[in-house]
């Protein structure tokens, strides 16, 4: 009697062991490894290097070409993109020294203040902000450079 | 002759063998799940795609393929592994003929590449068509 007991535990113990290492498996093994964070760091850096040498601002900022100096692709600039970048340029005093630049998709640029707030969406994408002081003309002038990365990946 | 343990001993060798399986299965099972070819194509496709989108002309990476080419090689798989598509940004990789994963790099660096040993070799070059 005291064996059939022990055989329905030990049976109940393997079916739970079971469950339990089925269900993380595949929680682990099925979700995405999201990488959206680490692209719209890596843009940033990358916008925030070719603007910014020694810490001078580019002689030409005014009539800068980011695609082309920066070595980014237009795909980021066509519609439809995953990716969408915003940069202001503004002095000591908060007077903006040129109009903003935006690439992409200008109506995924609320997707950043909603992450702020801690307010979550399935397909939001990720941001990454920084702001850089720089100096022009004997003067301080400060960047900021907004980026977002709402990639996800093509499966066959 | 009534002492303990001197009874058949079939239910034990019964027990012991179910338990053995259970464990099997169980081992297959996670072991299996681990080596699926999705995984791999998606951790090296973002792998890649974020070493183009971080890298600077004249660079040059040597990646670790090892597992992607056994998980190739277990499924008999003989196509092209991985491919760069500049035209699209795309950097596509395959380990088996029923699946693939591609993601996109923002880099407008051009990219040369191959495999060396088990080692994915990749050239970054100052424009796509040069």
């Amino acid at each position: 009697m005291g064996e059939k007991i022990l055989s329905i535990w030990w049976f109940a113990i393997l079916v739970f062991l079971a469950l339990v290492v089925s269900v993380g498996v595949v929680i682990f093994y099925s979700s995405d490894i999201d990488v959206r964070f680490m692209e719209a760091k890596i843009m940033n850096s990358k916008i925030n290097d070719c603007l910014i040498k020694n810490g001078f601002i580019t002689e030409d900022f005014k009539n800068f070409d980011i695609l082309d100096k920066c070595n980014i692709d237009k795909i980021v600039n066509e519609e439809g993109s995953d990716f969408f970048v915003r940069i202001d340029f503004e002095d000591n005093g908060g007077n903006i020294l040129r109009e903003s630049i935006f690439l992409g998709d200008r109506s995924r640029e609320k997707e950043c203040d909603f992450n702020k707030e801690g307010i979550k969406g399935k397909d939001f994408g990720k941001c990454y902000q920084n702001e850089r002081s720089f100096y022009y003309n004997d003067s301080v002038g400060v960047l900021k450079i907004l980026t977002l990365s709402s990639q996800v990946g093509e499966n066959e | 002759m009534d002492r303990k343990g001197d009874g058949p001993l079939y239910p034990t060798v019964f027990f012991l063998i179910l338990n053995l399986a259970f464990f099997s299965i169980l081992f297959v099972f996670v072991s299996d799940s681990s080596s699926n070819e999705i995984i791999y194509e998606e951790a090296y496709a973002k792998e890649i795609a974020l070493i183009l989108d971080k890298s600077d002309n004249g660079m040059r990476f040597s990646l670790d393929f090892k597992d992607g080419l056994e998980v190739a090689r277990k499924n008999n798989y003989i196509g092209e592994i991985v491919s760069i598509d500049e035209d699209r940004n795309l950097v596509y990789v395959k380990l088996s003929d029923s699946s693939g994963y591609g993601y996109k790099f923002f880099s407008d660096n051009g990219v040369n590449y191959g495999f060396n040993g088990d080692n994915l070799i990749i050239n970054i070059k100052e424009t796509k068509d040069g």
